[in-house]
């Protein structure tokens, strides 16, 4: 039976591969909110200009878990920060990731993540593979699973564009965007063409995305379309971003 | 000691959740019953459902469950509050069963309606074993009369003597619901098709008198029938004093004013004078709370549920010379109406 001391982080113990639940937050009975990860969609944070902090934790505790879980060779996440002031104190602080503070540096490891997808791709065609996963399970040499953080996401239709892309095509490869959009960038009524331009762009990633809002009170909201009766239990429960600060 | 969360494990965890979802959902309603213990002290064969009730249950709808329950409680409430109040009125320990029926047919509420029934099957039992109980010594005692008196003037009373106690029995019954619906009628008089004052236990009336007012309100004899009292109709007065400005509308004959020629013609209880209420005649008939359905005494106003809600009345509004006021028995308020929507009548006539 699982309690709330056998799923705390510190538990977790280095899985063989990926592991199949995340824990997103926690309940208002002590409960974790558990949430199944099939690797085949990208996760995207929503928040405003108030709930950006609960959001990096959320992000940043996701991560931990992911890293805390998955053997080292077999994962590389790489981490946008768009300030001085870190938004990731405790992921960077583990030193298994790669950070950025440059948009040009961002824009030039977005196209590179692109052109891995592509490459990825025509391997799996060759070996008549259906995802990156699969190619992992066969081969222990592979690249290693990609994951790419970004502490924002600004309203440059170039970069939305190939976001886009990478969460529609790209996570099946292996390269999983874990996205924080704030409210403040990205109003939910746009009032100009260029905003009805950035907003269709905007669409396209949350589309097919887990997508996760996070209130001002650190309350979460899961919003997915397929699993919407499991999303409304944990909303019964009033979940809530949880806060670590130190990673062993 | 390495822990992989499995599908199983998230099953159960999940299961666990619903659990206590239930269990929070519980909470209220666990609450309510608290809150209505006096009230369900005084129906312990309710225990076992209440218990079942308690458990929680992932599948139930919680939020419906609890609605329906303060509903029932607060009708069996109503119902042991107005048993309480009869029976200090009229001096008596006993809750008869009679007075709980009588009672009940203003209150419909199906958690009522079950409990009546189980109470009343209780008492039909315990009826039938204290009778046989009771009978059975008085046919005993009478060899003890029978050594007073000759055998065969004993064996001519016996029959009187069981007769006698059934007919006391029965009497008693027929009385106290006769004191007790009379008590419901203070201040009306029931009256018969040809304008006679009726018994206020009469099932059936065709006008009731409203002593305070001095006014006849026409009642419809029976639910199915659609006079004198009616629906679906325009409101029309061509008298200019009167109409306030504006006639209103004919509606091919389906109007207020062709419906009272109508029945005058024929007339109702042997009177000809019959006409539409005015806004505060028709006003003092609200009650503030709802008898079965509408602010109106259902009782005395039986005709109701065949009806509806919304009547008109004579008055008009200068202001608006389009509308009259109606009275709305739904929700227990007076509003303008335009003259063209077909509402009911009910009318009265002035004694």
């Amino acid at each position: 039976m699982i309690t709330t001391t056998t799923l705390q982080l510190n538990d977790c113990q280095q899985q063989t591969f990926l592991p199949a639940f995340w824990r997103l937050g926690q309940l208002n009975n002590g409960l974790p909110l558990l949430w199944p990860m099939t690797y085949q969609q990208a996760m995207i944070v929503e928040c405003n200009a108030k709930s950006q902090f609960e959001a990096y934790r959320l992000v940043e505790n996701c991560v931990l878990s992911l890293l805390l879980q998955t053997p080292a060779h077999l994962l590389q996440v790489t981490v946008y920060e768009h300030s001085l002031r870190s938004s990731f104190p405790a992921l960077k602080h583990t030193g298994k990731i790669t950070c950025i503070t440059d948009k040009k540096q961002l824009k030039n490891t977005v196209g590179e993540l692109q052109q891995i997808a592509h490459q990825r791709q025509a391997l799996l065609a060759e070996l008549n593979l259906a995802s990156w996963y699969e190619y992992l399970a066969i081969n222990q040499d592979a690249e290693p699973f990609k994951v790419l953080v970004l502490s924002q996401v600004w309203p440059d239709i170039e970069l939305l564009v190939e976001l886009a892309d990478l969460c529609q095509y790209g996570v099946r490869l292996g390269i999983l965007p874990l996205l924080i959009l704030s409210s403040r960038y990205f109003p939910p009524i746009p009032h100009d063409e260029w905003q009805i331009n950035i907003s269709g762009a905007v669409e396209e990633i949350i589309e097919n995305s887990l997508r996760v809002v996070v209130h001002r009170d650190a309350s979460l909201e899961v919003k997915h379309q397929q699993l919407q009766d499991m999303a409304a239990l944990y909303q019964f429960f009033k979940p809530s971003v949880d806060f670590y600060s130190l990673v062993n | 000691m390495p822990y992989t969360i499995t599908t199983h494990d998230f099953t159960l965890y999940l299961h666990d959740l619903l659990v206590a979802k239930a269990q929070q959902q519980l909470e209220p309603v666990r609450l309510l019953f608290a809150e209505y213990q006096g009230v369900l002290t005084n129906f312990p064969h309710l225990q076992v459902e209440v218990d079942k009730l308690l458990q929680p249950h992932t599948g139930r709808d919680y939020l419906q469950l609890e609605q329906a329950l303060r509903q029932g409680l607060q009708a069996l409430e109503k119902l042991m509050t107005a048993l309480v109040k009869a029976h200090d009125e009229q001096g008596l320990s006993v809750i008869e069963v009679d007075d709980i029926t009588s009672l009940a047919e203003l209150l419909n509420t199906r958690l009522a309606n079950q409990v009546l029934q189980k109470t009343i099957t209780a008492k039909r039992r315990e009826q039938m074993r204290s009778g046989k109980q009771t009978f059975t010594p008085l046919i005993q005692e009478q060899p003890i009369e029978q050594e007073k008196q000759q055998e065969v003037v004993a064996t001519k009373k016996r029959k009187p003597l069981e007769q006698l106690s059934i007919a006391t029995t029965a009497s008693d019954i027929e009385s106290k619901r006769l004191s007790s619906a009379e008590g419901r009628f203070v201040g009306w008089q029931k009256i018969g098709k040809k304008g006679e004052v009726i018994a206020s236990t009469s099932s059936h009336w065709a006008a009731v008198i409203e002593e305070q007012a001095q006014l006849m309100w026409a009642i419809n004899w029976q639910l199915s029938d659609h006079f004198p009292n009616c629906g679906e109709l325009t409101w029309f007065n061509p008298n200019s004093a009167t109409n306030g400005g504006d006639a209103g509308h004919k509606n091919e004959g389906k109007n207020t004013d062709a419906w009272l020629a109508h029945v005058n013609k024929k007339g109702w209880c042997g009177f000809h004078d019959w006409r539409l209420p005015t806004l505060a005649e028709l006003k003092n008939l609200l009650t503030n709370e709802i008898s079965q359905y509408y602010h109106i005494r259902e009782d005395i106003f039986a005709d109701m549920q065949s009806l509806g809600s919304r009547f008109w009345t004579s008055t008009v509004d200068t202001a608006s010379k389009d509308y009259a006021w109606a009275m709305y028995f739904g929700y227990g308020h007076d509003g303008l109406a335009h003259k063209s929507y077909t509402l009911n009548v009910r009318l009265v006539r002035s004694v």
